[in-house]
């Protein structure tokens, strides 16, 4: 008996079918199959960020359909995933608010939530963000740069920062960042004494 | 202790870091990603995106799976729905029914620029010498739309000067600028001022050196905005 081998198409496929058939239902079919690859990708990087399953979903769904409206900008110059993952990044991001991430506690600054901060607070923010940076850079080793960074501004949970960074030091990425903070404290310091 | 290193340069966008990996390792930008925290961050970021990791607590993704599939196919469908159809008509009714709407629109539109139009002034009163606008249209919210110009001029020293025609009753002006993904990235109130400069160092921001960010300009009246004018491409150097 013959078996016919099929392979589930490619990304790049299913975008190219969704964009020239959009307005048919062989083109609704296609995004709708597209999404619905990376839709647990992004549901738990959602939940990453609001730590509730009903909000996870809430912003998993806006990620997704905005992915399915912005389609037409996906110039396949990046894979899909990257594409969609930097949606749901910022999507993610500009749901946290914080006031000072870098030496804010951890679970002080772990639960503070806003739903949409304004263009202005992001903007500052982002200036915020190339000063830290740059004391980050000046003050810190590799290592404590990467997990202060991914705690601070990709906000992952310090166990999985230890996880992903191998660390196998009794208190993990919790030791690195308190580490880190208190240099970064002591930089600052020194900076207002002068 | 100064262990970091000196930037080199802006960071490129998350989407491009697959190809910037496959770069031979003493590319300038290969060096970036290893060099910079923020690249390694988001590279790491990325690739836990796409990995299999544990369930965090309170993860149900079979009800995600079920719920997030339903919200896309009903949008998908909602797209996709075809428009009713009617029986289609003999040429010549087709023509005889079609002729007369389109006459009244187009007598409509001749109305409206007509009464859109200062009276005194030419159509391009808005435009200021010496410059090639950008395609910026004004659309007045309940009204039809008349044309907008933005103008950016380069300074030598990178500064980019953003100017912008009068619009009369106009209490003041805000300018939004965004990314290539159309993602706001700055809000700047102007005040009554038809011009807003951004320094080198704002500009920097903005994104890379070669990119392109777009902007556009409200018309505000009460702290409102009424009218927004169509985007316009800003280069950056």
């Amino acid at each position: 008996m013959k078996t016919k081998q099929t392979s589930a198409p490619s990304d790049a496929e299913l975008v190219r079918v969704a964009l020239a058939d959009r307005s048919r239902p062989n083109g609704g079919r296609a995004a709708s199959l597209l999404l619905e690859r990376y839709q647990e990708h992004v549901y738990l990087w959602c939940l990453r960020f609001v730590r509730d399953h009903e909000r996870a979903l809430d912003l998993a769904q806006e990620v997704l359909l905005t992915a399915y409206h912005r389609l037409e900008t996906f110039e396949g110059r990046s894979s899909f995933a990257s594409w969609i993952f930097a949606i749901a990044r910022n999507r993610c991001l500009c749901s946290l608010r914080r006031s000072s991430p870098l030496l804010d506690d951890e679970d002080a600054a772990a639960d503070v939530t806003d739903p949409a901060p304004g263009p202005a607070e992001r903007l500052e923010a982002k200036f915020e963000e190339e000063a830290a940076l740059d004391l980050v850079r000046r003050h810190l080793d590799p290592l404590e740069q990467t997990a202060l960074w991914l705690r601070c501004y990709e906000g992952l949970a310090v166990e999985e920062i230890t996880r992903l960074l191998e660390i196998d030091t009794a208190t993990g990425a919790r030791g690195i960042l308190q580490r880190a903070r208190r240099k970064l404290r002591a930089a600052l310091d020194a900076t207002s004494r002068r | 202790m100064e262990t970091g290193k000196t930037s080199s340069g802006p960071c490129p966008p998350v989407e491009t870091f697959e190809d910037l990996l496959r770069l031979d390792a003493r590319d300038p930008r290969r060096m970036h990603l290893d060099d910079c925290p923020r690249c390694r961050a988001r590279l790491i970021a990325f690739r836990s995106f796409l990995e299999r990791r544990p369930l965090p607590a309170g993860a149900d993704p079979g009800d995600a799976r079920r719920r997030l599939s339903a919200a896309i196919r009903a949008e998908s469908e909602r797209e996709g729905r075809p428009r009713p159809s009617r029986p289609r008509l003999p040429r010549f009714w087709r023509i005889q029914i079609l002729w007369k709407p389109a006459l009244a629109l187009i007598a409509a539109s001749m109305l409206v620029v007509l009464l859109l139009r200062p009276a005194g002034h030419g159509p391009d009163v808005h435009s200021p010498a010496d410059h090639s606008p950008a395609d910026g249209s004004l659309v007045l919210r309940g009204q039809p739309s008349a044309s907008m110009p933005l103008v950016a001029d380069w300074a030598p020293e990178g500064s980019v000067r953003l100017s912008w025609p009068a619009v009369p009753s106009a209490e003041g002006y805000r300018v939004m600028l965004y990314g290539t993904d159309l993602e706001e990235i700055a809000r700047l109130e102007a005040g009554r001022d038809t011009m807003l400069v951004l320094t080198a160092a704002q500009v920097a921001r903005l994104g890379p050196s070669g990119g392109a960010v777009f902007w556009r300009v409200a018309t505000l009246a009460g702290g409102e905005p009424v009218s927004v004018s169509a985007p316009a491409t800003l280069q950056l150097p």
